[in-house]
């Protein structure tokens, strides 16, 4: 019985094995077969691709090389034309170029004569000035002087006034005294006057000592 | 000038020894990893940046590029513990191997699980070489001891010696008649067959510690320089050595980290020497290696193949985090298989914090041995042995003094639970062949089962398994010779069960204890019967006699180790009716009882009443018990009973009563269930109704079987 169970024992880990990695190859061979296939079909479009595009390629090649040839041409013709456009061109510089010359030396002359004028203008223009400028400068002194006068004039002026100020503010106090003293006055006839009337009224509230 | 055609051969000559010894110097370089123990990461995605061994893989491939791994060569435990690897059964390690050139592999002790049916069917149509010396199946070699490697012209053999921690499946063991045959009488003859074959210098990978392969070495001078790895990991005295060079200038390199690879950089002349070793940490390198996307390819395939096998959920234990370890293992194995002691090596169940759902990956990754579990009884001696051993391995159920809460007691037997390996280490320190039964599940097996149904494997402890009860029914049967010189008064009677004259007589003693007990309540039922055949010197004839019937029922209510309240209940009567009476005495006590480890008494309040011929008022008293056993020498041991019960009858305090009894024995055992004896029983009895005493001194020798059985 131990025997058999030792057996059994042995013979389950090995079968275990066995099939895990059997279980593990088949997956791996079951991947590796979708992969081949995968790349199969990749080669087989790629192969139909390889056609295609050489069969376009070899159309792109004779359109390139009709469109070349036509270029070829064209640029023939333009070159040519070109040429004869740059001769004419040349001329026509030459022609303006002298133009161009006489106008700048009647341009200059114009210039020098202008700017002489200018100048002479200018000289009388200064001198006339300087004149006017001299009779001005005169006429200002005359004037600060009677200004310094009319100064002096207004600071005498302004000292009697200020003698005249104080006299009004001792006057001023003096009328304020005299209505203090009046209001002391009225305040004190005014007392007098109750108590007279006071009196008056003691006296006639008496009888008489008859 | 012409040369003649002597001084032509001279120059040739000359040429082609110059040759010779340019081609005789070359450097080695070696790669050397070891302890890969299977350890694939089980996520698919990013396995390219995380995946420690496919990391190792980008180093070895870059480290061969750069031509520095002539030879790769590992030190073995590469199969095992790894979850992926276990599921695959080392194929998709074997596969590693394969793919990134490694030329030899050294068995180690953990590498065997994977079984060696399953390693040579693994090695089979692949480069890489699984080298072991001494391990053999029915005396025929199993492993390849050495391979070959040329270089420079010279052949540099690489030979494996494996640890002695290798330890064969029970059930290769049983059928292929699997064993280790001792190393170096295989030694002697791989030297003859590496001289035959011109080899020149020769690597030893080898598993054992350095201090043996110094040993090995020592007289093995064809052994250029030694390799030590996969079971020894470096330790030497306190510390860890990484090389050592013996006084003949030959090295033992020494690989100390499992997480890193090792470059050795040898100098191959006349001798081989170290010109360079160390070691490094592997680090993710990008490659395009075809070899490497064809293994990443497959261990993909593998890892999905375990995902889909393995990552069902078993048993959902909630948020609560559970931490596993080699402790819940021993608890479930005890429950699963009955046994009072479970023992564990060590690092057997990885710690992992489990929570909510459990699935069988992490069972398979928390694994870290697995072999069969045996069951086997050890008796108490052994018992204590074993947990004095201080071996590495764990001891549930027993501290080494007590199991399931009593003394062990050095006789008795106790059920023990083991995987295989630590058995035949049992079986070391006991120093004897163990009868086992073995149970043909190994622990993942357990753990599995037990996670789908009671998950005892994740209970916080053990302690439910001591309430399990047991029964013990010890027998006692004595065949003793008796004399007895009794003195009495005149007028007193003989107290119940207890001779009234002179005699001599044989007949036999016997007792029967019958325990129920766990952790906490023992029952002792006791029958116990004195039955003589009498020879009086008075009237020189023989009687047979029924002498005493006594039943006992003891109630121990194990609360602490040395202080256990009882309660006993005791009914002394006669067997055959004596003078046309048959006296009945009951004795109802409680109280403590202390144990100690040679002495134990017990000390109650109670009472003693007759109850039939005649019925009398009870008699309250106390009642004081000493039992002690001494074993001397080895055969012998000394015994002390001692019986007393002092007693009030009524409410008279004058009525006081005495009942003593002492035995003093002294016992040599033969074997386990026979010993002779010599005892020494002295009664006394003190009755104040009569004022009178009796006495009975007896001497007693008797053969004494004696058998136990114990009802797990």
């Amino acid at each position: 019985m131990e025997q058999l169970r030792a057996e059994n024992s042995l013979v389950k880990k090995r079968l275990m094995l066995a099939e895990r990695e059997n279980a593990v190859l088949k997956d791996e061979n079951l991947q590796l077969k979708s992969e081949r296939k995968q790349l199969l079909a990749r080669i087989e479009k790629l192969e139909a691709d390889i056609a295609s595009l050489d069969d376009r390629y070899k159309k792109d090649i004779a359109l390139r090389d009709g469109q070349y040839r036509d270029l070829q041409l064209k640029n023939d013709v333009l070159s040519r034309e070109s040429s004869e456009k740059i001769r004419e061109l040349s001329e026509l510089n030459r022609s303006t170029e002298s133009r161009l010359g006489a106008e700048i030396v009647r341009l200059n002359d114009e210039l020098r004569r202008l700017q002489e004028s200018y100048t002479k203008e200018r000289e009388e223009v200064r001198n006339e000035n300087a004149r006017r400028e001299l009779a001005l400068s005169r006429e200002l002194e005359s004037i600060k002087k009677t200004a310094a006068e009319r100064e002096s004039e207004a600071a005498s002026l302004k000292v009697e006034l200020a003698s005249m100020e104080r006299r009004c503010e001792n006057l001023a106090k003096t009328i304020e005294d005299g209505e203090r003293k009046l209001k002391d006055r009225e305040t004190e006839t005014q007392r007098l006057r109750e108590r007279i009337d006071a009196l008056m009224n003691q006296a006639a509230g008496k009888p008489s000592c008859q | 000038m012409r040369l003649r055609p002597v001084s032509l051969a001279v120059i040739v000559a000359a040429a082609l020894k110059i040759t010779a010894s340019i081609a005789l110097s070359a450097d080695l370089s070696v790669l050397l990893t070891h302890n890969l123990e299977g350890r694939f990461s089980l996520e698919e995605k990013g396995q390219d940046e995380n995946d420690p061994l496919l990391i190792l893989a980008q180093n070895i491939l870059a480290e061969r590029r750069s031509g520095k791994a002539d030879l790769f060569l590992d030190l073995g435990n590469a199969f095992y513990p790894g979850a992926l690897s276990k599921y695959s059964f080392g194929s998709a390690v074997m596969d590693y191997f394969d793919y990134f050139g490694c030329d030899a592999s050294l068995i180690s002790s953990r590498d065997l699980r994977i079984g060696i049916d399953n390693l040579e069917f693994l090695q089979k149509g692949r480069k890489t070489r699984l080298l072991a010396t001494g391990i053999a199946l029915k005396g025929d070699r199993l492993f390849t001891p050495y391979i070959i490697h040329s270089r420079g012209g010279n052949a540099v053999a690489v030979v494996g010696i494996p640890s002695g921690k290798i330890r064969f499946d029970i059930a290769e063991k049983n059928l292929y008649g699997a064993e280790m045959t001792k190393g170096a009488a295989d030694l002697e003859g791989i030297r003859a067959e590496l001289e035959t074959a011109g080899v020149r210098h020769v690597i030893a990978l080898s598993g054992l510690a350095v201090g043996e392969t110094m040993a090995l070495m020592t007289g093995r001078p064809w052994i250029s320089i030694a390799i030590c790895g996969g079971d020894y990991t470096g330790e030497l005295f306190a510390g860890k050595a990484g090389r050592v060079d013996l006084a003949d200038g030959r090295s033992i390199v020494i690989l100390n980290e499992k997480r890193r690879y090792y470059l050795l950089e040898l100098s191959v002349g006349a001798g081989m020497e170290v010109r360079s070793f160390a070691g490094r940490l592997p680090a993710p390198i990008k490659t395009d290696d075809p070899a490497y996307r064809e293994f990443s390819n497959r261990l993909t395939l593998w890892k999905r193949k375990f995902r889909d096998e393995e990552d069902r959920v078993i048993v959902d234990i909630g948020p609560e985090p559970v931490l596993t370890g080699d402790r819940g293992l021993a608890c479930l194995a005890r429950d699963r298989f009955n046994a009072e002691i479970g023992l564990v090596e060590h690092g057997t169940i990885t710690p992992v914090s489990i929570g909510n759902g459990v699935r069988a990956s992490d069972v398979l990754n928390m694994v870290g041995q697995d072999f069969y579990l045996f069951t086997f009884n050890l008796n108490g001696a052994e018992l204590k042995k074993v947990c004095q051993s201080d071996g590495p391995f764990l001891v549930s159920g027993s501290d080494g003094k007590s199991v399931q809460g009593y003394p062990i007691v050095d006789s008795r037997m106790y059920r023990a639970v083991a995987p295989q390996a630590l058995f035949e280490r049992v079986e070391q320190i006991i120093a004897h062949e163990l009868s086992y039964t073995n149970t043909w599940k190994n622990i993942t097996d357990i753990l599995m089962d037990d996670l789908k149904g009671d998950c005892a494997f994740l209970a916080d402890d053990c302690r439910g398994l001591d309430d399990r009860f047991r029964a013990t029914v010890d027998f006692h049967l004595s065949n003793f010779y008796d004399q007895a010189l009794v003195k009495r008064g005149d007028d007193m009677d003989e107290p119940p069960g207890q001779p009234g004259e002179t005699y001599r007589r044989w007949g036999l003693e016997n007792r029967v204890d019958i325990t129920v007990y766990n952790r906490l309540h023992q029952f002792i039922l006791t029958p116990y019967m004195l039955y003589t055949v009498l020879h009086t010197r008075d009237d020189d004839e023989y009687y047979y006699q029924n002498n005493l019937l006594r039943g006992t029922f003891v109630y121990n209510l194990n609360l602490a180790e040395h202080i256990k309240p009882y309660h006993k209940s005791q009914c002394d009567t006669v067997v055959r009716v004596v003078n046309e009476h048959r006296p009945v005495l009951i004795r109802e006590t409680a109280g403590a009882n202390f144990t100690g480890e040679i002495v134990s008494a017990k000390l109650g309040l109670g009472f003693e009443k007759r109850v039939h011929d005649p019925v009398q008022i009870p008699a309250y008293g106390m009642e004081a018990v000493i039992l002690a056993r001494i074993p001397f020498l080895r055969y012998f041991s000394y015994g002390l009973t001692f019986d007393s019960f002092i007693s009030l009858q009524g409410s008279d305090t004058g009525r006081r009563h005495i009942r003593s009894q002492i035995d003093n024995s002294l016992s040599v055992s033969v074997n386990r269930f026979l010993a002779f004896s010599l005892k020494h029983r002295w009664f006394y009895l003190y009755s104040r109704d009569y004022r009178e005493e009796y006495r009975n001194s007896q001497v007693i020798t008797s053969a004494d079987l004696k058998t136990d059985f114990k009802i797990f």
